[in-house]
């Protein structure tokens, strides 16, 4: 009973008299929530308007009859789900076959039976009940699903996350030409002492979102973020043909922003371009990342730099002098590659 | 009666000669697919006429070609018509000259699995021959080709497109034949697969579930002799081990107090001349039931409700004390809830797409493509 309390019914019936007499039924069984329409248009207005859990339709009524306004809730995409059950003569077989054909869930014979209604209507409230649990269980998942797909394409390049979503799986690739660049925090170590981990968080958080904004603007791929160190590429997933000179002027400017959004943040920055391999690690958690001496190369000219400059090999600088200024740092060793004439860019021309 | 024996025989020997040397072509389509619901066995093909689209295609061509007839106004589709699941909404059948048929023209769906054709001919198995019947049967003219023979061919030789067609489906140049005519028709019959009503969607109403209860219940025993999912006991497919082959009499007559069936319509007796096989017809499909009326192998009731009005009172009139009818047409008690429920459930084997599905349709008025 508690159910069919909580269930909201339309009585469509031409008769005034079996308004009284259904309502009198229906309140006997606990269903409290009972509108009435007069004739099939009525019913059709009312449907638009509100939300009924079951529709009791008579069959017999002049202008719309019962199979008309069945008709029309079950070509409705909106009403379609809304169970109905018909009102019908006793012997009406063939009226009632008929509206089984149409789409009704089920019929009451007139005179109405106490017990049969009673019946009639449970078994509808419960099936309506398992039909909504299903489809709102299927919701869930489609929302899950939703969350999943848009979280995907947070952690990684929209490209890439759509291959994975469409194909399950990512295919590693390797790439000509890609940008990298390395920024990394001056004085993490100390910033972090005398402060709160959530003071830390959250100037980090600033930070990187500053950082964000601006690989976005040079369109720039996001690769990852490693304790105070913030990774992105040029030209690896949107297409660049100067990614060298995307990550001078991308480090540059972040150089620039990070003292604006904190007066102790300091960084410094390593870019290199070349070839490299990129993909996504991880089965259950996602993780896409790149591979190869590109990377090797623009994280350790990182760590060679200065605060507030973006650091390179002299092979780069070439590429990219007649636009930027900048000075030699000197010789530095690199692993597998020997000493190498390192530059720091300071600013463009 | 003894007309009727006549006109099997005359086609039997006809076939007879016909057959030793048509179903001997080579096997054109070996793989063909039938895409069949799930849960639905394949169907038996004879190994001289495997499937293959362009048969099927072909087949659907003849089936609604008016020129099979002698006036020129009768396909086969004019008394199965798609809509109506391949019958014609007559008490019984009128052939092209006016003829009455003393049958009522039965559904062609799921016609693949039957293994005996017609309400009742038991030696009839193959739909290649039943096809000859309406064609060039006289007892009663249906399409009134007899004697015709060459005609058809040459029709269907004229027409470019038929040509066109029988060449796809046969792969020569002499491919217009009557054998060849046959094979494509059977093909594409074999082909009017229906299994996508509300019962099989598991989709039925409450007052249809009330009715499936009743209809598999042992107090009205329906699914005795209409079992699921063909629901007709005659039965064959692929992996079956036997063919299930049943004819009933149900109670609908009783004349003089003697068992007996009106003289056109005795049933299995007509080709037994077994007292016990008087009345005896094979058990409808009761798949699409709702859009085949009138019922029973005459047409002689009007509305499922009446049908089970009769099913409730163990027979339909004198019938009732037939001393041939099954046991199982006893009778019982039936509410007017209960038989409304029934009608609901009977009302959720239709298969509308069936009844509208393009590759079965009119390609005169509905092509494919
Ligand atoms: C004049 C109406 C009429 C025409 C035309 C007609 N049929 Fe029929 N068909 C019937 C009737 C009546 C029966 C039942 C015959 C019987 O039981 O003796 C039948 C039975 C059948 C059956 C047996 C079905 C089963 O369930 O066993 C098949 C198959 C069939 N017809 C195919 C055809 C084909 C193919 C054509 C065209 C060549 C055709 N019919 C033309 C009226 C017609
Ligand atoms: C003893 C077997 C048997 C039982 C039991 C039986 N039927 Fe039948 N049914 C038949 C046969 C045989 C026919 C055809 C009889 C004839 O035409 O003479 C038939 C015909 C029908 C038809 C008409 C189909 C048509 O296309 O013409 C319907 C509807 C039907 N039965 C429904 C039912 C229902 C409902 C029940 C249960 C109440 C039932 N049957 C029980 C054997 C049976």
């Amino acid at each position: 009973m508690p159910e069919g309390e909580q269930s909201s019914l339309l009585v469509v019936d031409d008769e005034p008299f079996n308004h009284t007499l259904i309502k009198r039924l229906l309140d006997a069984e606990g269903y409290a929530d009972v509108s009435f329409a007069d004739n099939g248009r009525q019913a059709l207005d009312m449907l638009q308007e509100s939300n009924f859990d079951i529709v009791l339709l008579d069959i017999e009524m002049p202008e719309l009859n019962g199979f008309e306004v069945l008709e029309s809730i079950k070509a409705d995409l909106n009403h379609r789900h809304v169970p109905v059950i018909m009102i019908s003569g006793v012997e009406d077989t063939e009226s009632i076959a008929k509206c089984i054909e149409l789409g009704a869930e089920d019929y009451l014979a007139k005179p109405f039976n106490a017990t049969i209604l009673r019946a009639r209507l449970g078994a509808c409230v419960e099936k309506k009940r398992l039909r909504d649990q299903e489809k709102s269980h299927l919701e869930q998942i489609r929302t899950e699903k939703k969350k999943a797909d848009e979280l995907l394409t947070v952690i990684l390049p929209s490209s890439i996350a759509s291959e994975l979503k469409a194909t399950g799986k990512v295919q590693p690739r390797g790439y000509d030409k890609v940008g990298m660049l390395f920024c990394d925090i001056v004085g993490f170590t100390n910033y972090c002492s005398g402060r709160s981990a959530e003071e830390v968080v959250t100037g980090l958080q600033t930070l990187f979102t500053k950082f964000e904004e601006i690989t976005t603007k040079y369109n720039m791929e996001k690769i990852k973020t490693i304790g105070d160190e913030f990774m992105a590429s040029a030209g690896l997933t949107n297409p660049d043909y100067e990614p060298l000179l995307t990550v001078v002027k991308c480090g540059l400017e972040m150089a620039a922003a990070a003292p604006e959004v904190s007066a102790d943040w300091k960084v410094r920055v390593g870019v290199h371009a070349g070839p490299l391999v990129a993909g996504i690690v991880g089965d259950q958690k996602y993780q896409f990342d790149v591979w190869g001496d590109t990377v090797n190369v623009a994280a350790r000219m990182a760590g060679a730099g200065n605060p507030g400059a973006v650091t390179m090999t002299h092979d780069s600088w070439l590429e990219i002098e007649s636009e930027c200024q900048g000075k030699m740092l000197g010789k530095m060793e690199i692993k597998g590659k020997g000493e190498i004439d390192v530059v720091e860019c300071t600013g463009l021309q | 009666m003894s007309s009727n024996v006549r006109a099997y025989n005359k086609a039997s020997l006809f076939l007879l000669l016909l057959f030793t040397f048509v179903f001997s072509a080579g096997n054109l389509h070996a793989d063909y697919k039938w895409n069949l619901p799930p849960g639905l066995p394949e169907p038996v093909i004879p190994q001289s006429n495997p499937m293959s689209v362009a048969k099927v295609e072909l087949g659907r061509h003849l089936f609604y070609y008016k020129k099979l007839s002698l006036n020129g106004k009768m396909a086969c589709a004019t008394c199965h018509r798609q809509a109506r699941a391949f019958t014609d909404g007559r008490v019984t059948a009128q052939g092209t000259t006016g003829e009455i048929h003393p049958r009522n023209t039965p559904s062609l769906g799921n016609v693949a699995y039957q293994p005996v054709l017609t309400w009742a001919q038991p030696k009839l198995t193959r739909l290649e021959e039943q096809l000859l019947i309406p064609l060039l049967g006289t007892q009663p003219v249906e399409l009134g080709m007899a004697g015709k023979k060459k005609i058809i061919v040459r029709r269907l030789k004229r027409d470019p497109a038929y040509h066109s067609m029988f060449q796809a489906a046969f792969g020569d140049n002499k491919a217009v034949s009557l054998e060849n005519m046959a094979k494509a028709l059977a093909s594409f019959q074999r082909r009017l697969i229906t299994a996508n009503s509300a019962y099989d969607r598991e989709d039925l109403s409450l007052a249809a579930e009330r009715g499936a209860k009743l209809f598999f219940g042992e107090r009205l025993n329906c699914f005795r002799c209409h079992p699921a999912p063909f629901f007709t006991d005659s039965l064959t497919h692929v992996g079956l081990g036997f063919k299930e082959i049943a004819f009933h009499n149900t109670g609908l007559y009783n004349l003089a107090g003697k068992g007996a069936y009106p003289p056109k319509n005795t049933g299995l007796h007509a080709h037994t001349g077994q007292p016990e096989d008087m009345g005896r017809f094979r058990t409808p499909s009761l798949r699409n039931v709702a859009v085949t009326a009138p019922y029973m192998h005459d047409g002689s009731v009007p509305t499922l409700a009446q049908v089970i009005d009769i099913y409730a009172a163990g027979g339909r009139g004198p019938g009732r004390s037939n001393p041939h009818k099954s046991v199982f047409v006893s009778g019982f008690n039936l509410t007017s809830i209960e038989k409304s429920d029934l009608i609901a459930f009977l009302t959720s084997l239709t298969d509308e797409t069936f009844l509208t599905d393009p590759r079965f349709s009119d390609p005169f008025t509905n092509p494919l493509k």
